[in-house]
This record gives structure tokens, sequence and C-alpha cells, in this order.
């Protein structure tokens, strides 16, 4: 019986054997190398076991204490930014009406998306630009010379300036989410609600903002996830200065690993980042529940 | 009238912010065609002459990056397409033991965050002699854009009739020819989604080549980069570079919208 079974299934077995040899070796095996050696002190070569001591010098690092307040910073714009703007976006395209009026500012908000996700920060950089920055050259035109400022390199403006990149915040995955969200709703429930006498803004408090719970349910787990990701902005704008003031626990790992060789650290950096990004996700799926 | 009012308002608030957001794009063809010399001595003017100068310059300093990149995209691309429908097929027309453990094994790689990778990923890549090598990159690249073609594929593979397979079986077509001739041919369109979403992800990817490849190596986000760092002294270089480092994508996108924001919004929605 068995071999007969055996041969049944083998081919299904077979044909599975590429997925599965790449996701153990490119996204199983690292997982648990950083498990383990976050436990490590860690070159590549050799490690050693020293226990919970990665874990211990994180949380007494100045550094990454400074970076984990930063973090809270970024996290919390990153999610007011992704919930507010592209929805206000979003209701006035439909507010104004006209299909091709629609389209065209649809298209329009999604324009910059074209373009890889590196020229938009370098082009922000160049925003930021003391000297041949659009916002100095713009305070400069308008007569405000003395407001003009190194907004990277002065550690007060700084993170605000990071905050800050990509303004108005409008093209992105949470704006696609609502435009097809607020399209697909019941206009004839809408309609009736206007007809008893509801005006504009109570068909937005009391109907759309009730639909949309999922929606802003998604964008918030997924803005999470990606803030608590994402340095690469950060790298390329201000390595985390000047000094420490716009780093972050990921940008701290990564000069851990790549920048001293504490590969060990680093994996333990990235261990709290996954388990914070868990315990989040889980919070916000129990808890903010969409039974209205 | 006041719900005129409220749509001229709407409407005035949406041409401000459309303006903004393309604000900066329009800055970077503006100087892309500008001398950085006109740049700096009259910021807003028109440029005196259109210095096309700047492109074949730029096209000069990111041509061997973009062919990099290209390549190292096509290469995941047909990886993941391939990987992801085989997968996806299996799951979806086979009956095998542990069949939902296994399934449930693959997709929830997604769930890891690839920041977690990121320094034992590149512990791995190093034993296995791939640094500084483009299987470095493209070969996790597959491993992580297979899973959106299993997701997809085995939802469009469980929705065909299994008649269709039954009269290739019988015909003497076996496993490998029933997944080649019947299911792929189908399912063109999702494999089209597949292939935009990855290339697009592996395209803009600038982290991972950064710290895989030496220099004389480098993708074109590389290349982006150090052109900002040599930049300060020729923007209108630099601009032109990004904008024809960006054609690629432009293409992609423009002729696939349609596939890339579906693919966007099951990703990120099944993810």
């Amino acid at each position: 019986m068995s071999t007969s079974r055996l041969r049944k299934y083998s081919i299904s077995y077979l044909f599975l054997v590429p997925s599965f040899l790449f996701i153990f070796t490119f996204l199983y095996y690292p997982v648990i190398l950083a498990f383990i050696h976050s436990f490590t002190k860690w070159n590549l070569v050799t490690s050693e076991w020293i226990g919970f001591d990665n874990f211990r010098v994180m949380f007494s690092d100045s550094v990454f204490l400074t970076g984990a307040t930063n973090q809270l910073i970024y996290t919390v714009t990153d999610i007011l930014k992704a919930l507010i703007f592209p929805l206000v976006a979003a209701e006035l395209i439909f507010l104004i009406g006209g299909n091709k009026i629609k389209y065209l500012f649809r298209t329009g908000f999604i324009l910059p998306m074209l373009l890889p996700g590196i020229v938009t920060i370098l082009l922000w950089q160049n925003i930021y630009d003391p000297n041949n920055g659009l916002i100095n050259q713009l305070l400069i035109a308008v007569g405000l010379d003395s407001w003009t400022h190194a907004w990277l390199g002065d550690e007060t403006t700084s993170i605000w300036s990071i905050v800050f990149f990509g303004f108005p915040f409008i093209a992105g995955l949470p704006f696609l989410i609502y435009y097809a969200a607020i399209g697909g709703m019941n206009q004839e429930q809408i309609e009736a609600a206007r007809i008893d006498g509801a005006n504009r803004w109570q068909v937005f408090t009391k109907m759309h903002i009730p639909f949309l719970i999922p929606q802003f349910k998604v964008i918030t787990i997924l803005t999470i996830i990606s803030s608590l990701q994402d340095f690469v902005k950060i790298m390329v704008l201000t390595a985390g200065g000047p000094g420490v003031s716009t780093t972050n626990p990921a940008m701290i790992m990564y000069n851990a690993a790549f920048g001293s060789s504490q590969y060990g650290y680093g994996s333990a950096i990235g261990v709290s980042l996954f388990l914070v990004i868990l315990v989040l996700t889980f919070f916000n799926l129990k808890f903010l529940k969409t039974d209205y | 009238m006041t719900a005129r009012l409220s749509k001229w308002t709407g409407s005035a608030v949406l041409v401000i912010l459309l303006i903004i957001t393309l604000v900066p794009f329009i800055i970077l063809f503006f100087f892309s065609i500008k001398d950085q010399f006109e740049i700096l001595i009259d910021f807003w003017g028109m440029p005196e002459v259109i210095k096309w100068a700047n492109y074949s310059d730029a096209w000069n300093v990111v041509k061997s990056s973009i062919g990099n990149s290209l390549y190292v995209c096509i290469v995941t691309v047909i990886g993941a397409v391939v990987l992801g429908s085989l997968s996806g097929y299996v799951f979806a027309r086979h009956k095998f033991p542990l069949k939902g453990l296994l399934y449930i094994l693959l997709i929830g790689v997604m769930m890891i965050p690839s920041l977690l990778t990121i320094v034992p990923l590149y512990a791995t890549i190093a034993k296995l002699g791939f640094t500084n090598s483009y299987l470095g990159l493209i070969l996790p690249y597959i491993a992580g854009t297979q899973l959106l073609g299993v997701l997809l594929c085995r939802t469009f593979f469980e929705s065909l009739p299994e008649e269709l397979f039954e009269a290739a079986r019988i015909d003497g077509g076996n496993e490998f020819y029933l997944y080649s001739r019947i299911a792929l041919p189908l399912c063109l369109p999702i494999l089209a989604t597949v292939g935009i979403v990855t290339f697009l992800a592996v395209y803009s990817d600038y982290l991972w080549p950064f710290i895989v490849l030496a220099q004389e190596k480098q993708t074109f986000t590389m290349a982006a980069v150090s052109l900002n760092r040599s930049g300060q002294s020729d923007i209108g270089l630099s601009f032109a570079g990004y904008i024809i480092g960006s054609v690629p994508t432009i293409l992609v996108i423009v002729f696939g919208m349609k596939y890339y924001i579906e693919g966007m919004v099951t990703g990120a929605v099944k993810s």
C-alpha cells in the first residue's frame, strides 16, 4: 500500500521541492539564525553564547533609547499621515464627481508611484538642500530669508524634516484602498440619507467612516509594519544624524551589523522589532474589532 | 448654493494637494534640462537653452547599472512566475497528505518581516559564496516573490473545471504536461500581475543590492544614490540620470496598470 500511495503522491511533493528549497534556504534558515545569534556575539565566522547580554545592552544603550523614542514619533505620525491625507483626497475626489475628473485626479495623485522609491527620496534630499533646495529658495522668494535652514543638517529640524518627507502623503497604497472602498459604497443608501435631510458632513461621519473601519484597520496594521522596518529613507537622507537625532532601531541594527560587524547585536535588534510587530499586529486584530 | 460652494472649495483643495504632490517631479524634469550654472544663479528661471547634453552625459553614467538591474529583474521574474505557478497548481489540483500544513508553511512566510532576515540572510549568502554576485540578489528575491504567485495561481486554478484536466489525462498527458500545457497558458493574466509586482519591487530595491554588491556591479538604485553624492556638483546631470533610470518602471506600470493595482492591493490585503 505504502509504495503505491507514495508513488501517487511523489509527483506532488516533487513539484513542491523547488519552492520549499527556496523558502527554507532564504527565509526559514535565516530566521532561525536570527533567533539563535541574538544570544551570541557573532562576527559571521565564529560566535560565542552570551545569553541575554545583547538585549541587556540594547535597553541600557542611550543611542538605542533615542532611536526607540524617534521610532515612536515616526510610527505615530506615519499612521496619522496614512489615515488622514489619502482619505481626504479620496473623499474630495468623489465629492466633486464627474467620471473623467475623478479619473484625472486619481491618476495625478498616483503619478509619483511611477518612479522607484529611491528617486523620490533623492528628490526630497534636494528639496531640503540648504542652498539649492526648493524650500529655502521658496522662503527667499517670499522674503523670509531668516527662516531658511539646513533642514536635514540641524538637530532641531532634522527629525521633523523626515516626518514631513513625501508631503502631502497621498501617493500610495492607502489612497488606492480608500478610493476603491468609497467607489464601492452603496450609493442608494447614501442618496436616501441625503433625501432625508442629512448633509454631506453627516453622511461622511455617520456612513462613510463606519463603513471604512476595515480599511482603517488594514492601513493601520500595514503602516505599523512598514514604519518599524523603514530605514532606507533615513539612511539616505541623514544616516541617522546629525548626531543620533533621526536614527531608529532598524537603522541602529543596520549600523551594528554592517558598520561595526556586531552581527549578534544586530540580530537581537531584528528579533526585538519582529516581536514588537507581532504583538502590535495581534493587538490590532484583536482589539480594533470591526463589529459595528 | 452651499452644495455648490463646498464643491468649489473641495476642488480648490484637491488642486492644491495635487500641485504639491507633483511639484517635486516637475522640478525633477525642469532641472534635468537646465545647466548647473543656471540652477545656481537663477533657481526659478526657465532654462536659457535646453541642455539635452545632461541626458547623454547621464546615460553614460547609468547605462551599465540599468542593464544590471534589468538582468536581475528579468531572471527573478522568470523564477517567481515559474515557481509560483507550479506550486499554486499543485496546491489547487492535487490531493496529498500534509497539504494544509505545507501550504501554511509556505504562505506563512509572508508574515516574516524582511527586517528580521537582513542580517542572517547576509550570513547565508556569504556562506554560499554569493556576496558580490547577482545570485546573492536573485535567489533570495525569488524565494520571497514566488509567494504572491502561489496565492493568486492557487485561487485561479481551483476555479477551473476538473473535466479540462481529466480529458488531457485520458489522452495520456502526464502531470507536467497538464501544468505546462493546460494550466499555465490559462493563467497568463495572473502571471502578468505577479511579474509586474515582482519587477517593480526588485528594480526599486536599494538596500539589498547595496549590502550584497560592490560598486562595480551596482544596480540602478545604487548608481542613483552615488550620482547624488557626486551630484552636488551637477544637479542637472543627476536628475537626468534619475529620469533615465525610471523609464523601465514607468513603462512597466503604464502598460500594466490594471495588473499592477490588482496585485498590489491583493498582495497587501492577503498578507
